[in-house]
């Protein structure tokens, strides 16, 4: 079939054409989808049929541009087909043009042959003319592939998204790389840290037994030193220092005040420079306090070992080697600063009072709604609304809380204020994002409201706008509110009891500065907890 | 390829990263530290914000280089550095005594064995859970243009001999420019350019390096094309004066990684000395950045009136409707309230500037030159320029260098005269060899290219091709004009980088394979269309005016006029004096 028979097809080529230059030589024409030149339209007609998949008679109850084809007069005879030994790409997906109007995938306009309908060949959907123009490999079930298809055209939304188009992005892990290095080393560096550990229990060791043995009286106690230093030297081998010139760490060359020293635990000579810091003489109470869980025979019968004298000089890569991980396991362990717990109490509320917002707004919502259409809103859904009002305010109340308490702490060091700035500005987004707007129900704008944690009391004391409507149709307290004051009055109390027993550990560890900020904490909590009880009155806990 | 997605996909890569993929919810704790290095930081900062970090809980940022950072060991550490020996041995140092409890390292770009291994030496405490690299070794300023940030004196001698560090940044940035589009790309460069030819062949080598490791993409049915180009065979555009917002802030101004510097304007605010200008995170700019002048004043306008009624709708707060609204609307209306006056301020910086250097006048002029064959109207103008006391000696050595790369090969006479009459003048004498030099620079190669006149006579199709984009394009600037304009005309922008026409070229498969050679000679079958994607990078630096013209390009693509999707890419954005400069050393 030629491209003449088909009007759709027609219309395809013509405008395909119109892209190309004008002052292309006559005679040659090239292929609008691959751009293969041609002598002529008829060598163009074959291949667009044989390569393209333009030839709509084989599946002539599918193709609904055969339709459309039959209606116009066949003008040309048309090259002759080579049916049956070419495959061609399947046509029964195909949408079909004319049983019901159709309209463009596209644009919506409605298709006819003036805008030249045209199905994807790879989704089937139709499109007009202008919006099936992209071209896509496929293969002969109109599948794309890359590799081996060859080129058909398609809509927009099939050549979008066809797999990789849209991809970036690329990464590489290599974290299992990065461990399986860190294990090629660590059995030498595990080696080297046994070795240390057993002369360092050695040492420990020889030094209680010298002690117990010695310290019976003042005679004997002079004896002590000089059998320690024998002791140092069966412990390990001590380096010869005839030869040695400099310093086998910070390679400083020894001078008169710069000494040598050997290492007790490696045998290396190293200086004693202060500003290097090479070589460090560390208590012995301190070498064991640090490395408890090591099998030190004599430590655990022997109590008092503050009383033993003695220091062993140990250059800076034994102690690295022996005490770096372990303190950082220790520290690991120890409780995390106070800011980071103010910071999880904050995420917890927030998370909360998102998830309590989102009920509360659905059922202002439908409150509103009802007013609308002029009916009083059923008591269920006051009911409800109140109660979630008052689990918005207590929450709202608790984040208020925290956020104080994160404006009132005091950082320990750059990084915490560090810490406390961006806490405070995600606070106040939290605010501007959640709050603000549902205080505007209030008719209460204060200009420029400041977004820091000091203008937050006022949000809580004044409450939505729900309270007023709640106010008429509940004039003295109702057993919810009681219920609720109770809740909040038991939280606030809770509250209270928390951070009296963190002044009184704030005392005994006299952080003075901490008690200032949790005595206003505590005044705060009091004064609600009066307001509370002063509204509950007899309702109150006796 | 939109280039911010891509940045947005490698942020929220780190600040979300988890040691294990299935890791449970049961961690220590959620707030996390990002530690960058100087590198790093420009990348982060220009992509991201302090309100996009700490929605995901990055409480803390650092530097690598900062030696005063206190321990907390209760913190989880996000890594990002680019692999330079620099920041490595700074996170060897990091490693060996940790200041953080857990370390996720993250690369911009391919990091070595021998680095991990280093790496891997110091972690004595098994704090590192994650390494990964990612591929951003870059700026990204638009959504399709990223630069190097490597000014050219830094990286060749007289745009003729690449410095042997600065190539290897350049294939590595390239590199990973390819990576994070996922790319393996069939490499064109410009055939006259020795520069080129060997960026081309480090980059395919680069390539072919981590062929399976990296480059392991799915085919596409078309191949993709990084068409490498030179800054030598187009002078003209970085020297003719820019009209678009985005280029004028940079060319009077001075924009340096989304920062401009107000400092030097008269009675400036103080908040509005340094201001961030992002086509991500300010709409406004976004929408106006590639307009022209006599564009931008409507819009500021409109920009301003919209305010103004915004503050007006503000005192009649009746209703509770109107209440709700404006306190909905409060923050976006502080933020609002801020983006006017920058940009208002900016504005009112441009056009001061505009008047004092006489600029109207300049380009006009140049944008003549550039355009019509030589004539004796021209060059009476520019004559009389020449002699003007007013006008500043930078523009007049431009005028006459965009005179001689224009005409000084067809009409040597009239350009010794030129010459002779800038030495009697006041123009300093390096200036005038200045121009002696780029005569020579420029003379051999300039005079063979496609230069506007030389296109007529060699090459019809071409020919018909540009003036008839030529003609839509100023059709579309004269529509625009005529409704609302402070510009009678749209002389300001006759002249059309070369690079409009090498991607209407490209995009019909039509570019020139003598001038813009295959490093591999593609096999037939798969040549047979254009490219779907295309990277192009000028070596010597890209300027804002060939942004807009991408821009444009890819806009195309929304009507269906082109199929083909652009980023480009530069290892600087010039400006004129940026440009001219370089060609000093």
């Amino acid at each position: 079939m030629g491209i003449t028979n088909a009007s759709s097809t027609t219309t395809l080529s013509t405008n395909a054409i119109e892209e190309l230059p004008i002052n292309e030589p006559l005679g040659s024409v090239a292929c609008p989808i691959c751009s293969q030149e041609f002598i002529n339209l008829q060598k163009l007609n074959k291949h667009l049929d044989r390569d393209h998949g333009f030839d709509n008679t084989r599946n002539k109850s599918s193709s609904s541009l055969r339709s459309n084809s039959q209606k116009l007069p066949t003008s040309v005879g048309g090259s002759p087909k080579k049916q049956g030994k070419q495959q061609r790409i399947r046509t029964t997906h195909w949408e079909q043009l004319g049983k019901f109007p159709s309209t463009c995938g596209e644009c919506n306009c409605n298709l006819n042959d003036s805008v030249g309908a045209t199905n994807c060949r790879k989704c089937g959907k139709l499109y007009c003319g202008r919006h099936c123009r992209h071209k896509i490999k496929l293969n002969l079930n109109a599948k794309y592939d890359a590799e081996s298809g060859k080129w058909y055209i398609c809509c927009k939304s099939c050549y979008n998204k066809r797999p990789g188009y849209n991809d970036y992005g690329s990464y590489k892990d290599l974290t299992d790389d990065f461990v399986r290095y860190r294990n090629s080393n660590s059995e030498d560096k595990a080696l080297r840290l046994l070795q240390l550990e057993v002369r360092l229990v050695k040492l420990v060791d020889g030094v209680f037994r010298l002690y117990k043995r010695y310290n019976s009286n003042v005679i004997m106690r002079l004896k002590f030193s000089n059998e320690v230093s024998k002791l140092e030297r069966i412990i390990c081998p001590w380096k010869d220092d005839q030869n040695v010139v400099d310093c086998e760490i910070c390679i400083q060359p020894f001078t008169l005040t710069v000494r040598k020293h050997h290492c007790r635990l490696c045998g290396s000579v190293v200086c004693d420079d202060p500003h290097t810091m090479c070589s460090k003489k560390i208590p012995i109470q301190l070498l064991v306090n640090a490395s408890k869980e090591l099998p030190f025979k004599e430590a655990e019968k022997f109590k008092n070992i503050k009383d033993i004298q003695y220091s062993a000089l140990l250059c800076t890569k034994c102690t690295n080697t022996l005490y770096l991980k372990r303190m950082f396991k220790q520290s690991m362990k120890e409780k995390q600063s106070n800011i980071i717990q103010l910071y999880e109490n904050m995420n917890d509320t927030s998370k909360v009072i998102l998830k309590v917002l989102s009920t509360f707004e659905v059922l202002l919502l439908q409150v509103e709604n009802s007013k609308k259409s002029q009916d009083s809103p059923s008591e269920v859904l006051l009911k409800d609304l109140v109660t979630t009002r008052g689990k918005v305010m207590r929450n709202f109340s608790a984040f208020n809380l925290v956020v104080k308490q994160i404006n009132q702490y005091k950082p320990k060091n750059a990084t915490e204020t560090k810490i406390q700035k961006s806490l405070q500005i995600t606070a106040s987004e939290f605010v501007n994002k959640n709050i603000i707007p549902l205080k505007s129900l209030n008719f209460n704008i204060e200009s420029g409201t400041s977004i820091c944690g000091s203008s937050l009391p006022n949000i809580i004391d004044t409450g939505p706008q729900v309270k007023k409507l709640s106010d008429l149709l509940f004039n003295n307290l109702t057993i919810k509110e009681v219920k609720e004051y109770r809740e909040e009055l038991m939280v606030l109390k809770e509250q209270s009891f928390l951070v009296q027993s963190m002044v009184e550990t704030a005392k005994t560890q006299r952080k003075f500065e901490e008690l200032k900020s949790l005595d206003e904490n505590l005044k705060d909590l009091n004064v609600r907890i009066e307001e509370l009880e002063n509204k509950l009155g007899e309702e109150g806990f006796s | 390829m939109n280039l911010f997605k891509v940045a947005d996909l490698y942020v929220s890569r780190i600040v979300n990263s988890k040691a294990k993929p299935n890791a449970n919810a049961e961690e220590s704790t959620k707030i996390k530290a990002l530690l960058l290095d100087k590198d790093t930081v420009t990348t982060i900062s220009m992509c991201s914000t302090q309100t996009e970090l700490l929605q995901n809980e990055v409480y803390l940022v650092d530097t690598l280089e900062n030696p005063n950072r206190d321990t907390m060991r209760h913190i989880k550490c996000m890594v990002y550095i680019s692999p330079s020996e620099e920041s490595i041995q700074l996170l060897v140092k990091e490693l060996q005594n940790p200041k953080y409890g857990e370390y996720h390292i993250f690369f911009n770009n391919m990091v070595s064995k021998s680095q991990l291994e280093r790496l891997a030496e110091a972690d004595d405490m098994e704090a590192v859970v994650k390494v990964e690299e990612i591929f951003q070794d870059y700026h990204i300023l638009n959504e399709d243009l990223c630069t190097l940030d490597c000014s050219n004196d830094l990286l060749f001698r007289n745009f003729e001999l690449w410095d042997e560090d600065g190539l290897r940044t350049v294939t590595e940035s390239i590199t990973s420019l390819l990576l994070s589009l996922k790319l393996r790309p069939q490499i064109r460069y410009a055939t006259n350019s020795k520069l080129c030819a060997k960026l081309a062949k480090e980059v395919e080598f680069s390539i072919s390096q981590n062929d399976t490791s990296l480059f392991d993409f799915p085919t596409m049915d078309t191949t993709p094309i990084l068409l490498l180009l030179d800054r030598k065979n187009d002078p003209l555009t970085p020297l003719l004066q820019p009209w678009t917002y985005q280029s004028m802030i940079h060319e009077y101004i001075g924009v340096k990684r989304n920062i401009v510097d107000l400092s030097k304007v008269d009675n400036i605010d103080k908040d509005l000395q340094k201001v961030t200008l992002s086509a991500k995170q300010d709409p406004f700019f976004h929408d106006t950045m590639y307009l022209n002048f006599g564009e931008l004043g409507d819009k500021v306008k409109q920009y301003v009136i919209n305010y103004k009624d915004k503050t007006q709708s503000n005192t009649k707060i009746e209703t509770i409707e109107d209440i709700k609204g404006f306190i909905e609307k409060y923050p976006e209306f502080r933020k609002l309230s801020g983006n006017v006056s920058k940009h208002m301020a900016i504005v009112g910086e441009l056009d001061k500037q505009l008047q004092l250097r006489d600029i109207w006048g300049v380009s006009e002029l140049e944008q003549n030159i550039s355009v019509h064959d030589d004539n004796q109207e021209d060059y009476q103008q520019l004559l009389t320029l020449l002699d003007s006391q007013k006008l500043d000696n930078f523009y007049k050595l431009k005028l006459s260098c965009i005179y001689m790369l224009r005409h000084g090969n067809s009409n040597p006479r009239q350009m010794d005269n030129l010459i002779s009459r800038l030495k009697s003048s006041s123009m300093p004498i390096e200036d005038v060899n200045l121009l002696l030099k780029i005569k020579k620079m420029f003379h051999t190669d300039f005079s063979n290219n496609t230069s506007v006149d030389n296109m007529k006579k060699t090459n019809n199709v071409s020919d018909h091709l540009l003036s008839d984009l030529a003609r839509r394009f100023n059709d579309k600037l004269n529509s625009r004009n005529n409704n609302n304009s402070t510009m009678s005309d749209n002389v300001f922008m006759q002249h059309l980088p070369e690079i409009s026409h090498i991607l209407t070229e490209l995009s019909t498969n039509k570019l020139s394979i003598e001038k813009y050679k295959y490093l591999k000679e593609p096999s037939s079958i798969r040549n047979t269309l254009p490219p779907q994607d295309t990277v192009v990078f000028i070596v010597g630096g890209v300027t804002y005016e060939e942004a807009k013209i991408i821009h444009e390009f890819n806009q195309d693509i929304s009507k269906n006029n082109n199929n083909m999707r652009v980023v480009l890419g530069g290892n600087d954005i010039l400006s004129t004096r940026e440009f001219l400069r370089s060609l000093r050393l």
